[in-house]
């Protein structure tokens, strides 16, 4: 492929998301889409304000997410376990736009690595959160 | 009514046009950064490729790698995309010549694990168990690409 095809393939990606994530700040998306994974991040283990950092690291990436994570618990709304279940999470899965526009750029099949990290991270998040006993609060 | 609708309508309209405008700008910075960590690891990778060196590491790795049905030389990518970014570990993959089953399964580890020394850092400003979550996702992502490779019929 060569170097300026990708070059031109990662300007082509980082540019429009750049774009649709201020339009999401914008707009206040993220804030929307809390309340549709409610009940499954719910059942996972998460409690209620560490979904929208869970959801801005899976959507955005893991220094959108962890900044947000950092300024709640700074405020003293997200505590001692669910920050490592969020940094579990998030570790496992995020940036899902940009990473699976990368590796489509690449020649991989997106949505094969794409639903294994989700999928990954969900099995994963929910053991632990069951073995530290943050499910049942 | 109509006015107010107007004015509703031209409100989204600046809205729209202005995060539009601040992300065009973000994304073109963001992506002379990249350029600047890209185009000098595929110039370095290019070189590489003309000494006996790479045929080596190819090879020394090659042992490891066929676990997972991928070429020696996708060490490279994945150990650059592991140390630095996903971005660093396309410049090295994009001319390694790899079938769409091969680069899915790279994908699939570097997916899981990816720039650890950035997000290490990010996870331990979190006060999300560093030391954990980075075991758990090099871990997963070996784990991951054994049963990619495995269920896959090649």
């Amino acid at each position: 492929m060569g170097l300026s095809l990708l070059l031109l393939r990662v300007f082509l990606i980082v540019v429009p998301l750049m774009i649709l994530l201020e339009i999401f700040r914008e707009y206040r998306i993220i804030d929307r889409l809390t309340a549709v994974i409610r009940r499954p991040a719910g059942i996972m283990g998460f409690r209620r304000d560490s979904i929208y950092p869970l959801l801005a690291g899976v959507l955005f990436g893991i220094s959108y997410g962890g900044g947000v994570l950092i300024g709640e618990s700074d405020a003293g709304r997200i505590k001692g376990d669910q920050r490592f279940l969020v940094a579990l999470y998030l570790g496992l899965c995020h940036a899902v736009f940009e990473d699976t526009l990368i590796f489509i750029s690449l020649g991989a099949i997106g949505v094969v690595v794409l639903a294994f990290r989700l999928i990954l991270a969900t099995i994963v998040v929910s053991g632990m959160a069951l073995f530290l006993g943050e499910r049942n609060q | 009514m109509k006015i107010h609708y107007s004015i509703e309508d031209s409100d989204i309209e600046r809205k729209f046009v202005r995060s539009a405008k601040t992300g065009f700008r973000r994304g073109a910075g963001v992506f002379l950064q990249l350029s600047g960590i890209m185009i000098p690891v595929y110039v370095l990778v290019a070189g590489l490729k003309q000494t006996a060196l790479f045929d080596y590491l190819g090879g020394l790795f090659q042992p490891l790698m066929r676990y997972f049905g991928l070429p020696g030389e996708a060490a490279l990518a994945i150990v650059t995309g592991t140390v630095v970014n996903l971005y660093a570990a396309a410049a090295v993959a994009v001319d390694l010549h790899m079938s769409v089953r091969q680069v899915t399964v790279m994908a699939l580890i570097l997916g899981i694990s990816h720039s650890q020394v950035m997000e290490t850092a990010i996870v331990g400003k979190m006060h999300g168990r560093p030391i954990i979550v980075t075991t758990l996702r090099i871990v997963f992502s070996l784990i991951g690409g054994l049963i990619l490779n495995l269920a896959w019929p090649s």
